[in-house]
């Protein structure tokens, strides 16, 4: 029950940018229409932002990460949320090991230690959304 | 009278899920046997040149690509095919969606019992040998325990010998001790004791079928144990010096995403194992390839039953270069032999 209603929530957070936009004009994007920037880590990384800005607030992305890419002990200043939708993600957590397919959904809150990988058996793309402006760094 | 009728409707439908192992006799196929380091199909020694099919039993759609391409596949020399039970490894963009031939209980899917035994006569027509995998690493965490693992061992290796499908060899555990493995009889430690235990269930239902164990390579576990009937290993694990020794997966240089194309150094690499398996009397390879294993894939046709290109780019994506590569340097298969063809000009 408790996921369900975090999922619900994630979804209303992912979806409720999308109409409030919707109020002045529609966002529709097709997948060749993203506009792709490289990400400085982990290496090969590129990013399409979807909506919003992650220095100011709201936001989301879609990511693609090479396969074998891995992005260790990370900490966020904002909750983040992942669907899956190509490849398979893997997260670990507090010595944890979990593997996500397409349609998996990760929802980890600010602060927690996490490392993100992407598996060998191809190109990770995943729909990543904070309901924040957010910092990603390094754990210490 | 309604009374009757419903129990015997119910005596009816409680017999239906045996009609699979219940089916008329069939003609044995030829018998695949490894004696004195040297492998045998139908008394005729042989080399194996073969491709693994990991997912080739997931629908009967693909089985019959398969099948509809052994033609092609003897016409190049090649003369193995290793399918997957359980399934395998579906690459991307979802790795996890191998269809399992088995029930959580261990029951052999009748609809998997069927297109497995059309792939294997199928196979012996061509004089064909057919390595089957029982077990694989993601999907034994969806059996019910060691009772489960048993009974889809036995029933497995009686369905074989009931339909006298003999032109085969079994690889009961694929990637033994892969870190993915849950269930505590598929790794180490004391690996050699559970490793004879699960060939010591499968023998108890076939005693004819040679049955090994695939270890993982690099994680501390061996290709033989105490009563297995010949090494399996898989990429580049070295050929051990003593005993027959099948290599059931090559090292794949294409990746699931991308499927089908190599660069030069994956080709070099790959030409290079075959030299050596091919100055090797006492051993075998089976090429692996995202190409032919994954499901889906970039361009959403994979599994590929057929050759394709030559794999230089990805409007050339394929196997083609294997293919060849055994035609040009052991000949085309016409049972029991190779027959070399004439150098491409």
């Amino acid at each position: 029950m408790k996921r369900t209603v975090r999922i619900a929530a994630t979804c209303a957070s992912l979806f409720v940018p999308l109409l409030l936009q919707a109020a002045d004009a529609p966002t529709l994007t097709s997948a060749k229409e993203l506009k792709w920037t490289d990400v400085a880590e982990p290496a090969g990384a590129k990013q399409a932002v979807l909506w919003g800005d992650s220095k100011s607030g709201d936001n989301g992305v879609v990511i693609r990460w090479k396969f074998n890419s891995k992005a260790p002990d990370l900490v966020r200043t904002q909750d983040v949320h992942i669907v899956v939708l190509a490849g398979t993600f893997t997260v670990e957590i507090d010595g944890g090991y979990r593997e996500f397919g397409p349609g998996g959904f990760v929802s980890i809150p600010k602060g927690v230690k996490h490392t993100l990988g992407c598996e060998a058996a191809g190109e990770c793309r995943l729909v990543v959304h904070h309901p924040g402006a957010v910092e990603v760094a390094k754990a210490k | 009278m309604r009374q009757f009728i419903h129990a015997f409707l119910l005596v009816l439908a409680a017999a239906l899920p045996t009609a699979a192992h219940a089916q008329a006799p069939a003609a044995p196929t030829k018998k695949f046997e490894i004696k004195n380091d040297r492998t045998y199909l139908g008394g005729q020694e042989f080399k194996i040149w073969g491709i693994r099919g990991g997912n080739a039993l997931m629908s009967p759609a693909v089985t019959e690509r398969f099948v509809r391409n052994f033609d092609n596949m003897a016409a190049h020399g090649i003369n193995g095919f290793i399918v997957t039970v359980m399934g395998t490894n579906t690459g991307w963009p979802e790795e996890w969606a191998a269809r399992n031939g088995f029930e959580a209980d261990g029951r052999l899917k009748p609809a998997f019992a069927q297109r497995l035994e059309w792939l294997i006569r199928e196979a012996d027509k061509r004089g064909m040998v057919v390595g089957v995998t029982i077990f694989t690493p993601r999907n034994v965490a969806n059996m019910q325990g060691e009772e489960s693992f048993k009974r889809a061992l036995q029933e497995t290796g009686r369905f074989l010998k009931d339909r006298g499908l003999r032109n085969v060899f079994v690889d009961i555990m694929h990637e033994y001790n892969h870190r993915r493995v849950v269930p505590d009889i598929f790794k180490e430690p004391g690996g050699p004791e559970k490793k004879a235990r699960l060939h010591a269930w499968f023998k108890e239902a076939n005693a004819d079928v040679p049955a090994g164990v695939c270890p993982t390579i690099d994680r501390g576990t061996e290709p033989f144990f105490p009563g297995s009937d010949f090494n399996i290993i898989q990429k580049t694990m070295p050929i051990p010096a003593k005993g027959f020794t099948i290599n059931v997966e090559s090292h794949k240089r294409d990746n699931y995403d991308t499927d089908g194309v190599y660069d030069e150094k994956g080709l070099a690499e790959n030409y290079s194992w075959f030299e050596t398996y091919k100055k090797t009397p006492n051993a075998a390879i089976f090429l692996h390839a995202a190409f032919i294993t994954g499901v889906t894939g970039r361009d959403g046709s994979a599994p590929h039953a057929e050759m394709g290109g030559y794999g230089k780019s990805a409007e050339d994506a394929g196997v083609r270069w294997y293919y060849e590569w055994v035609r040009d340097n052991v000949g085309r298969w016409e049972y029991p032999k190779h027959v070399p063809v004439k150098a491409k000009s």
